[in-house]
């Protein structure tokens, strides 16, 4: 966990001063938008009404805005953690464009400069693990340990003042999942967390499969064993896959076309591993139970989630398999064996997983959405060495659940979900203050109020 | 290595492979049945004894060499049947044969820890009294990261309790028993026609016959995978595939349970597991010539209910006076003193058992009764080479597991026993450098050393990673 | 302290289980008095508990009292032997802290004039488990988990021919667990004493001032009378020699005594007697509930405090306490336990006692503890909290944590555990024997065979922290109490 001074440089200089430059008070009132005519190197285009305008909520119907944001800092979270200063972002048509230094990016005529001198860019973070994207009276049925058939997909609720919350976080992307209170709730959605409609946000429809293993199913009916509890899960599990081979057998012409089963089709994704199943498993046993069950017998897509207490002594076994922690709420874990205060983050590195696999995530609402990058914070706090903060709010959730293509990192062609920090993110004293989704500015603290 | 020892906070992943042999020099070597070599000498090469003898034994140029002078060696004690480690398991689902203690089993539970400091070297995980029938049950070695590294023999037995669970009554739990067997047999018969009409199908010929003939006919044309998954553990059982653990509590139980398990046509493949009160049917059990486990109560106390007069029974007592071997197990586990194995052999020898019978109840007749006679419970060639080092004879009070060979690895040394330092030395440790930590290679998984009778469960799957597109 | 003196009957030397015979042995050197009972036990060994382990021994009683120990014992006659010769022979063990049969009423409070032995009615085989594990003597401690609930008893575990009762006023049983409420509790009880103690002095510094104050009226009276010569006998009405002595000095002629107060009713026929008591001084009455602690500040031989303690912090809060007042007391700390191995969601109850083991011997604290291994506070590291505390030089009385038959019966192996895991044999035997006595309050009279004590032992088949050793025989105060029966069935 050595701290490299290279790293850390950036921070000690970073300024926390408003990034105009100017008196706070005229920073307040002044929109981080600049008047298109100020921008350097470019000629003024069309301001279309409402943005850096009045504050109000932006419309996925209006036309996805030029933008050109100049920051001190890029952060892009790239496989290479390539990092970018004094830099320009070049958005179009809701996608990334073009990731420079200012020198050598010219902004072309019609962009819209966003003047963020002073402050860092960033990927708009990835929550794997989030309950509030929709109602929270929607989180579970509740009904059967098991229960093939429900999607959280109509529980999406865009204009959900949690999502909002989240974008004053830099939270732009989060996996909505059904609650724990059974084994099997449901299927996952993965959406922005801008836009009016249920199309609007959402990314990819089953986002993942909703496993929970621990903590809570354990109170299923007068108390259920492990051994059902798995058991029944499985065989769930096994029952789809055959239906899914019995499906593609159908679809390749080697057997009858199989009854409709509306429990099991929006399985076939997941057996197809076009996406993954996410799993709320925390202690050694129940997470040695995910590893075995989903990764190696039925050999699923499987990103652990939680993943906390004495858990984090299996990190040899899923650096093995390639496999993804994402680790949250909690990020300590009291060691009684060696009566310290462990890092969950950190122990798992320890134990083996050390491929840049390492996420955290909030649970929200067990940890407010926007605090995502607090978890970070302390995970680097308690031990994880410091560069992996970043890739654990963004990269590293985003490849976990498939969708790094799209999100999770600032380069060209992906979809311009950036946040505008005063320094680094994992330092608990830096705030975001902008954040576009998609394109489209979704937040701007000068504009519609720093909410947090 | 210091940093591996850091690291192997966790006693589990502590497994030190001493080379591909080994051998232990010096110490008495004392068999459970009560034959000592002064002296002697073990070797172990592959996991497995090589030999086993007086000081002469030749010892392989390559073999690691563990010093016992003044110790006594000892076979590994076998925990035949235990919920030990096992995390919430299955005690209230009452038709539960598909259930699998596999799904159950805490790698990481200190109990497997406790096991290898008490000189337990297997353990077969069963669960299920609390219920009609408890599903599968695994051998295993208390050391491991993962259930398939502990694994000695995969879904081994099958619980059945003749034994009302809590809150029901005999009538109901026979009911219930042969309610199940009914509806395995409507189920196999169910699958059995439709198979025989599958196969019919293929014929040119067809041949309509009445259902129950199509079922009898279908029968040889039915695989395990035509069943629902809820039947194919009972139905193995049923064809006597599955040794059965039967929890008869009371003699009365026994009683029931034999007659049960003949008309079932089991009775060969029946383990029982009695309660305290079963020594009344020492006689039906020594008639039924199957293992017999006893609770980890040993005392049966009585008040006859016309005088008032209690008295107490010594239950292995009269299984030795009978003839019958049987089976020790702790009465819960550790810190109790009849939570230990040892010492409720040593209470045995104390009640007036011979040494021997003692001994073997601990060991041999464990190995016995899960089905690894020939391959546990004494140090002989070719059995694995699970051995204990003592500072002292096995129920000594004041004897320590000194070192514990796992299939002739270093499973267990007490030197660097960390939860005893504060014991042994009077000084709290320090935790373990945090810094030091990170830069330690991570442990290797202590993969079966000796080749198993059965294979470990499939190793993990290459496939299905989460990398993502 | 009130011991009740057993007074043995020769009837009942019937009572004796069939093991001991009576012979005629050896040359009498003394002739013994008509009714006296000897009994000789031939020990393979005799762990006396005093610290010494003899061999090949014959210990000797006389009317249920250790007579002498010695290698060569002219015997007298009759005396009856009991044949050990190939067995050990140790103290009787002593449960510091039981229940057993008494009613578990949980009482709160300040509540010192609650004594258990008004509640004690052993039923039938009240003590049969303790008996069948080798405990000779209980203190019953009364059951209350806050405050002061009562006084604890000590009882023999066999009726050998006086009852069960050795002692029905013991310690005083005070908490001082919830430490916010118990030590205010404890404080005040022990002030609230000492208030009394000062009224009582207050009252008998008045009654002496008074009483002073009258006889130098009277000796002023007397001398004016001699001045007068000769004054009318008998004395007229007004004379002040009429008024009790010990009448303030210019009260009214015939005002009534101190005693009943001018509103009372007349009572004549106690008055006169009072009037001549007078002259002694009556003390105020004292409140039940605070009479044993002014028993304890005044040091009264016998009284003491028997301290339940939480864990290493209240140890501290006592040690506030005893600053203040000093008493006799003896310190029953909780232990929490290493029952089992956590498991990642389960709580592990932890100790911290051994971190306040120095002071705890540096102030030479009698205290009882449940022989067990305990985890470290927020560990699952074992740490021996008995070997701790003696290692310090504190007296340790190793007591069961329950009455429970099998908790009971594995009493000598829990300890042998300890041995096991650091603590040293001897210091083990005392804790059993010696101390355990003392922390009963009954330490002179029993715990350990010496001459003058009970004879309170037991008879094993080999070393009591040898697994294999079974209990053979329990002799209560020379009598045989327990013995042996065949477990197995004919």
């Amino acid at each position: 966990m050595s701290l490299s001074l290279g790293w850390f440089a950036p921070l000690l200089v970073a300024p926390l001063a408003p990034y105009s430059g100017e008196a706070s008070d005229a920073a307040v009132a002044a929109p981080l938008v600049a008047p298109a005519a100020a921008a350097p190197a470019a000629s003024p285009a069309t301001s279309p009404a409402g943005i850096g305008g009045a504050p109000r909520w932006g419309t996925a119907a209006e036309p996805a805005p030029r933008l050109a944001i100049v920051v001190s800092k890029v952060m892009t979270v790239a496989e290479n953690d390539a990092v970018v200063d004094n830099a320009v972002i070049l958005v179009k048509d809701g996608r990334i464009e073009k990731v420079g230094r200012q020198s050598e990016v010219a902004i072309p005529e019609g962009y819209q400069v966003i003047d963020g001198k002073g402050l860092w860019a960033v990927p708009g973070f990835v929550d794997c693990h989030d309950h509030v994207g929709g109602g929270l009276s929607d989180l579970n049925d509740g009904v059967y340990l098991s229960n093939p058939g429900l999607d959280s997909l109509h529980t999406i609720d865009p204009e959900n003042e949690n999502v909002r919350n989240a974008l004053a976080g830099g939270v732009t992307t989060v996996l909505v999942i059904p609650g724990s209170g059974n084994n099997m709730s449901g299927f996952g959605t993965i959406i922005k967390t801008w836009g009016r409609s249920i199309d609007d946000v959402v990314v990819r429809s089953p986002g993942s499969l909703k496993i929970a293993q621990s903590g809570n199913p354990e109170r299923y009916w007068y108390g259920i064993g492990r051994s059902f509890m798995n058991w029944n899960t499985r065989d769930t599990l096994l029952r789809a896959k055959k239906y899914h081979s019995a499906w593609k057998a159908f679809e390749e012409g080697r057997g009858a076309k199989p009854e409709y089963s509306p429990y099991f089709h929006g399985f076939r994704g997941l057996i197809d591993k076009k996406f993954p199943v996410t799993v709320h498993t925390q202690i050694y046993q129940v997470v040695a139970e995910t590893i075995q069950m989903l990764h190696d017998e039925l050999g699923l897509w499987t990103v652990l989630d939680h993943s906390e207490f004495d858990a984090c002594e299996l990190g040899a076994e899923t650096a093995k398999r390639d496999m993804f922690v994402i680790v949250g709420p909690r990020s300590i874990h009291y060691d009684r064996r060696d009566r310290r205060i462990a890092g969950l983050c950190a122990e798992w590195l320890r134990t083996g997983n050390g491929k840049q696999k390492l996420g955290v995530n909030t649970d929200a609402p067990v940890l407010p959405q926007e605090n995502l990058p607090l978890q970070a914070t302390y995970a680097v706090r308690f031990g994880l060495p410091r560069e992996r903060g970043l890739p654990a709010l963004s990269r590293v959730p985003a490849q976990a659940l498939g969708i790094f293509d799209r999100v999770g990192s600032l380069e060209a062609g992906k979809d311009a979900d950036i946040a505008l920090w005063t320094g680094d993110p994992v330092d608990p004293s830096s705030a975001c203050l902008f954040t576009v989704v998609n394109g489209r500015i979704a937040y701007d603290s000068k504009t519609m109020g720093r909410r947090y | 290595m210091v940093l591996s020892s850091l690291l192997a906070a966790s006693l589990l992943a502590a497994t030190t492979a001493l080379g591909d042999s080994a051998a232990v020099r010096g110490g008495t070597i004392l068999q459970p049945d009560g034959t000592r070599i002064e002296k002697g000498i073990v070797v172990i090469e592959d996991g497995k004894v090589t030999a086993v003898g007086g000081p002469e034994t030749p010892i392989p140029a390559a073999a690691t060499v563990l010093e016992a002078d003044g110790k006594v060696v000892f076979p590994g004690m076998i925990l035949a049947h235990t919920q030990v480690g096992l995390d919430i398991p299955n005690e209230n689902m009452p038709i539960a044969p598909f259930v699998n203690v596999y799904d159950s089993i805490e790698p990481n539970s200190a109990e497997y820890e406790e096991c290898l400091r008490t000189g337990i070297t297997t353990v077969h995980a069963i669960q299920g009294n609390n219920t009609v029938i408890g599903g599968l049950s695994r051998i295993i070695r208390p050391q491991g990261d993962m259930v398939e590294y502990m694994t000695v023999r995969p879904d081994y037995a099958l619980k059945i309790s003749i034994t009302p669970r809590n809150g029901f009554n005999r009538m109901t739990q026979l009911a219930e028993l042969r309610r199940a067997f009914a509806d395995l047999k409507a189920h196999v018969d169910a699958v059995a026609e439709r198979r025989y009409e599958e196969e019919q199908k293929k014929k040119e010929e067809k041949v309509l016959v009445l259902p129950d003939e199509a079922a009898k006919q279908g029968l040889a044309h039915v695989t395990i995978d035509d069943l629902d998954a809820r039947w194919r553990t009972l139905w193995r059982a049923s064809k006597g595939e599955i040794p059965l653990f039967v929890h008869c509590d009371r003699a009365m139980d026994v009683s029931n349970g034999i007659a049960w398990l003949r008309e079932a046509k089991l009775l060969e493949k029946a383990v029982f597991v009695v309660g305290t009160e079963a020594h009344k049917a020492a006689g039906a059990l020594k008639q039924a010539g199957r293992p017999v486990i006893l609770s980890g109560a040993l005392v049966h106390k009585e008040t006859d209910p016309l005088t008032g007069k209690e008295s107490e029974v010594f239950v292995p007592k009269v299984f030795a006076d009978a003839g019958l071997p049987f089976v020790l197990q702790p009465n819960g586990f550790a810190f109790n003193a009849d939570g230990l194995l040892w010492y409720q052999a040593a209470r045995c020898v104390r009640e007036g058992v011979a040494r021997d019978v003692a001994l073997k109840s601990v060991t041999q007749w464990a190995a016995d009764a899960i089905g690894m006679g020939d391959t546990l419970g004494s140090i002989a060639p070719g059995k694995w080479g699970n051995v204990a080092i003592l500072s002292g004879d096995p129920l000594d009070q004041a004897t320590v597991v000194e070192k514990l060979l796992l299939e002739g690895r270093l499973a267990y040394d007490r030197a660097t026993d960390r939860r005893l330092k504060e014991l042994a030395t009077g000084q709290e440790l320090a935790a373990p450098s945090a810094e030091a930590a990170p830069t330690a290679a991570p442990a290797a998984p202590a993969a079966p050393a000796a080749p198993a009778t059965e294979p470990p469960a499939a190793p993990p799957a290459g496939g299905g990673s989460g990398s993502g597109k | 302290m009130r011991t009740l003196t057993r007074k043995l009957s020769v009837a009942l030397l019937l009572a004796l289980a069939a093991g001991p015979v009576p012979v005629a042995f050896a040359a009498r050197t003394t002739a013994p008095d008509a009714g006296d009972r000897y009994v000789a036990i031939r020990c393979g060994k005799l762990i006396t508990g005093t610290g010494e382990e003899k061999s090949d021994v014959t210990l000797l009683i006389k009317n249920g009292k250790v007579e002498l120990i010695g290698e060569k014992v002219e015997l007298p006659f009759p005396c009856e032997v009991i044949d050990a010769s190939k067995m050990v022979v140790m103290p009787g063990h002593v449960h510091a802290h039981s229940r057993l049969s008494l009613l578990d009423y949980q009482r709160q409070g300040m509540r010192a004039d609650v004594k258990v032995a008004d509640e004690f009615l052993p039923g039938p085989g009240a003590f049969d488990a303790a008996l069948a594990a080798g405990f000779t003597t209980l203190q019953l401690v009364a059951p209350g988990a806050s405050g002061i609930p009562g006084r604890c008893m000590v009882v023999r575990t066999a009726d050998v021919g006086d009852g069960y009762v050795i002692d029905d006023e013991g310690a005083i049983k005070a908490n001082l667990v919830n430490v916010a409420q118990d030590r205010r509790m404890l404080s005040e009880a022990i002030g609230g004493a000492k208030r009394e103690i000062e009224k009582v002095e207050k009252a008998r510094a008045e009654f002496e001032a008074k009483k002073k104050a009258a006889e130098e009226q009277k000796k002023k009276e007397e001398e004016a009378k001699k001045q007068q010569g000769q004054a009318p006998q008998g004395g007229a009405p007004g004379a002040p020699s009429g008024g009790p002595p010990n009448a303030p000095p210019n009260a009214p002629p015939n005002a009534p005594p101190s005693g009943p107060k001018a509103g009372d009713p007349p009572k004549p026929e106690e008055a006169k007697p009072e009037a001549k008591k007078e002259e002694t001084f009556q003390p105020p009455p004292i409140a039940p509930q605070l009479q044993p602690f002014v028993d304890l500040v005044q040091k009264k031989p016998g009284s003491s405090l028997f301290v339940k303690l939480g864990g290493a912090t209240t140890y501290l809060h006592w040690l506030e306490v005893a600053k203040e007042h000093e008493v006799a007391h003896v310190l029953y700390p909780e232990v929490s336990r290493a029952f089992n191995w956590p498991q990642a969601f389960s709580g592990v109850p932890g100790t911290d006692l051994h971190w306040v083991a120095d002071k705890v011997g540096e102030n030479k604290e009698l205290v009882v503890l449940a022989p067990w291994l305990s985890y470290i506070q927020g560990s699952i590291d074992l740490v021996n909290v008995p070997a701790k505390f003696t290692a310090a030089g504190a007296r340790v009385a190793l007591t069961p944590p329950s009455d429970a038959a099998d908790v009971l019966g594995a009493y000598r192996f829990q300890v042998a555990e300890l041995v096991k895991n650091g603590m040293k044999r001897a210091d083990a035997i005392a804790a059993m024997t010696k101390h355990a006595a003392e922390a009963a309050g009954v330490g002179a009279e029993l715990g350990t065979l010496e001459p003058g004590k009970r004879a309170n032992f037991i008879v094993l088949t080999a070393d009591p922290f040898d697994a294999q050793a079974s209990l053979e025989r329990v002799v209560v105060e020379g009598k045989v109490a327990w013995t042996r029966a065949p477990k197995s069935r004919s």
